[in-house]
């Protein structure tokens, strides 16, 4: 065969190939759009059933749905429902979609082929705190394949409280090795709440410091003030962003033996650190921690200054009164205190 | 010199800058086809399913706070109903810096109008350089919306300025007459979400908004151009996102985030001294550098690439204008090639030396005179009978239906992935236009990026790029747009 012939064959092939892909794609279209159209209008109207039913407090409104994908329908209008509406509204909602079988068709479609499929069940399911439920999230956590749809799963059990042992999490994550995630660090936070004693024993485990930083970050975030003096070492700790994370940690419990840390923080080699530390000083509401504050005033960091200076504002009058004081002076800091007050004042120069 | 000397010259030129035009249409087609195929296996891996209210609940507790940074020159007419559509944008905690880069117009009246604001005093930071700012303007019943008046200095510095005044880890970059997705930041924040510390930047999907219907800043109806101009760019669009940004995001190679939407963290920004003032390719530049300086450090990072469409942009609809808009592009990406040319084809640069940059040289610096040459040489050479007129046309035919096949295979790409086209119709067109294109369109783009090239080699400052726009399509209920710019 010439070059010739081999150049127009390919042609030949792509150009039919093109059309034919075209042409399978438009008749798909025509068909998705049809099913589209009964999809919308049977959801519009299961919509409208539902909410007459939770309107009308009986159940009984709704006309039993039947098939798979109705139900389908019914799970995901009940998901858009279940944040938004409270006490016995909720309740019948939650009992409707459970006489009509969403929760039978979530769990089968936990073993979907689909990974998106899997993860909508995951959604369906989550308002149901159930035997059967909490097992199919358990064995989604343990054997999905898709990391999104375990850490879905991890989710889903962590909010209701009932959180799996932090070695199982882990476990199923495939370990702490992206533990910088805000994901994760809010599942983390979750299960702190639930069992703090499993983070206090992963700070102790000698973590790296992404690790030791969520822990304290979970810590922090749950309120656990039997933490504090592991929270107080870790403000000395070499890594940076352990440092911050520890001032972070304190700033949410607000414990006054911070006291020392935070002054210590103020004088901190990194940038970071010092800024965490003076936000720390405001958020406790660190009266004697006004004189390091105002030293701060000068930091060349605008970070810092700025922190620094939110920090005072938070401080009452003493702080403002400092803000004042230094803001008729001259220099960076009385320049930061100027326009600190003058935002403040939040109203126009 | 002879006739017969100059005539053996040629005879002997010819035949390796023939075999350069094979060789670089092959290369292109090569790089087409594994684009495509890393594009497919990204969007088949996507797990996360895409209702709205799934994205909230997974990711509004955790998302960082971001400083929508939108950089407004002569945009009296739009911006205030631009910006009130920002400030609607669903998402936990934002704000929006408006930079009035020394506008001409009203500009900056009709945003103290329409917000009521008054001067304000913020101190921020001087990280990075631009012109002198005159004031700062806020409203304590709009607490999210910040408005900066400054110096002319064009896109880059403006936004240089935003940089410096916004207080958030992340901050947008967001044309003013662009409209977003209400969910966009939900949707692009993702990577930051869940790899905070590697994540730089992510780019979203740029769709073009001609035919469709934009009612209170919102896309309403997704429809397509009713005229040939903008239909060609939806399909060119459709194949640069789809394909093309969403392979280099799975080779980790992104080089380019549009400059109509782009996430960056500040701090990473700053560490590159932000945008370039002097390029018309601030956009690429500044992405170029971030690549630079991480690789340099050593630092692990990621640029990344989201391929939901997020912001929905007008394209030009007279040749005038596009041929200004592509010259400016082919011109930004010269000028940032040839500024970091020693990152081309170098190991030390890793996947951004080798493939980012060997890309660049294929497509954006090689490419052009090539394919003119191309168009120039095969045509003469069988003229004065030196080529049998069937190489030509098979070439021709070769090249056409691969781009054809390349369209197709981005129309099934966002069929089965996005759907955004609401009719079986739509996809009909699309592919009609996908065969037209070849017929004049490519050609004519190809000599707007050797205009392109010739205004990088004489030489000229970057500056707004002026772009007439005809207004987005209203909701038929809707009073007329009064968009002229």
């Amino acid at each position: 065969m010439t070059a010739l012939a081999v150049i127009w064959l390919v042609s030949s092939a792509l150009a039919g190939a093109s059309l034919l892909f075209m042409a399978g794609l438009i008749v798909r279209r025509v068909f998705i759009d049809r099913a589209t159209a009964r999809r919308a209008a049977r959801r519009a109207e299961l919509q409208a059933l539902v909410i007459a039913a939770i309107d009308s407090a009986c159940s009984s409104s709704i006309p039993p749905v039947t098939s798979q994908d109705d139900r389908r329908i019914l799970a995901e209008i009940g998901r858009e429902l279940v944040d938004l509406v409270r006490g016995e509204d909720r309740a019948r909602l939650l009992i409707l979609m459970e006489a009509n079988g969403v929760v039978e068709t979530a769990l089968s479609d936990m073993t979907a082929g689909s990974a998106r499929r899997r993860e909508a069940a995951i959604a369906h399911l989550a308002p149901f705190n159930r035997d059967d439920v909490r097992s199919a999230l358990l064995n989604a956590l343990r054997r999905d394949p898709v990391p999104a749809v375990r850490m879905s799963a991890a989710f889903a059990l962590a909010e209701w409280g009932e959180p799996p042992p932090l070695p199982v999490i882990v476990e199923a994550l495939g370990g702490l090795d992206n533990a910088g995630s805000l994901r994760l660090r809010a599942l983390l936070a979750l299960v702190a709440a639930a069992s703090p004693l499993e983070l206090v024993e992963l700070i102790r485990s000698n973590a790296s410091p992404s690790v030791l930083a969520a822990a304290l970050h979970a810590l922090g975030q749950s309120g656990t003030l039997g933490a504090i003096d592991l929270i107080l070492e870790a403000t000395a700790h070499a890594d940076v962003t352990v440092r911050a994370e520890a001032f972070m940690a304190l700033a949410q419990l607000g414990h006054p033996d911070a006291e020392r840390a935070i002054l210590g923080g103020l004088a901190d080699t990194a940038w970071q650190v010092r800024g965490q530390a003076a936000s720390c000083a405001g958020q406790i509401g660190l009266i004697s921690a006004i004189p390091a504050l105002e030293g701060a005033l000068s930091d060349p960091q605008w970070w810092v200054r700025l922190r620094v200076c939110e920090a005072l504002g938070k401080l009452g009058t003493a702080g403002i009164d400092a803000l004042k004081r230094i803001a008729k002076g001259t220099g960076l800091a009385a320049q930061t205190a100027q326009l600190a007050l003058a935002e403040a004042g939040g109203a126009p120069s | 010199m002879t006739d017969l000397t100059l005539f053996s010259i040629v005879m002997v030129l010819v035949e390796p800058v023939s075999w350069a035009v094979i060789a670089s249409g092959l290369a292109q087609n090569a790089i087409y086809t594994i684009q495509l195929l890393l594009a497919y296996r990204h969007l088949a891996r996507r797990s996360h399913f895409e209702a709205a209210d799934n994205l909230w609940r997974q990711y509004a507790e955790v998302a960082p706070p971001i400083s929508l940074l939108v950089p407004a020159y002569n945009e009296q007419a739009t911006i205030v109903e631009s910006v009130r559509s920002l400030l609607a944008l669903r998402y936990p905690h934002f704000e929006v810096i408006v930079i009035n880069d020394g506008s001409k117009d009203g500009t900056l009246d009709a945003l103290i109008t329409g917000f009521d604001l008054r001067p304000t005093r913020r101190s921020w930071d001087q990280a990075v350089p631009h012109q002198a700012v005159h004031g700062i303007y806020g409203n304590p019943a709009f607490p999210s919306l910040l408005v900066v008046d400054k110096d002319n200095g064009g896109k880059a510095d403006a936004l240089n300025a935003g940089i410096n005044i916004s207080r958030m880890p992340l901050f947008c970059a967001v044309d003013a007459d662009s409209v977003l997705e209400s969910d966009a930041l939900l949707r692009c924040v993702e990577p930051f979400v869940d790899a905070p510390e590697e994540t730089i930047a992510v780019g979203g999907t740029i769709r073009l908004a001609n035919g469709c219907t934009v009612a209170d800043g919102q896309v309403v109806r997704v429809g397509l151009p009713t005229t040939l101009l903008p239909l060609f760019q939806t399909m060119e669009y459709l194949r640069a996102f789809l394909m093309g940004r969403l392979a280099w995001s799975e080779m980790r190679a992104v080089t380019l985030i549009s400059g109509a939407f782009g996430i960056f963290r500040r701090d990473a920004a700053i560490d590159v001294n932000g945008y370039r003032h002097d390029t018309v390719g601030e956009d690429f530049e500044i992405i170029v550098k971030l690549h630079r300086a991480m690789i340099a450090a050593k630092r692990p990072y990621a640029v990344r690439f989201v391929p939901e469409p997020v912001c929905w942009t007008e394209a030009p609809s007279s040749l005038a204008v596009l041929r200004r808009q592509r010259v400016r592009w082919q011109r930004g990406a010269l000028e940032t090639f040839f500024r970091h040319r020693t990152m081309a084809l170098s190991p030390r640069y890793g996947r951004i030396g080798l493939l980012g940059f060997g890309h660049m040289l294929i497509v954006d610096v090689l490419g052009p005179p090539i394919e003119a040459l191309g168009y120039i040489l095969l045509p003469s050479l069988w003229l004065v009978g030196l080529l049998d007129s069937a190489y030509p046309l098979a070439f021709f035919a070769l090249t056409c239906v691969f781009g054809i096949f390349i369209s197709v295979s981005s129309l099934i790409l966002e069929e089965l992935e996005l759907r955004r086209f609401p009719r079986a119709r739509d996809l009909a067109i699309l592919f009609v236009i996908a065969v037209l294109e070849n017929f004049g369109y490519r050609q004519i783009n190809t000599l707007w990026r050797i205009e392109g090239w010739w205004r990088f080699l004489r030489g000229t400052r970057g500056q707004w790029g002026v772009m007439t726009r005809q207004g987005f399509t209203p909701r038929p209920a809707d009073p007329p747009s009064n968009r002229l710019d």
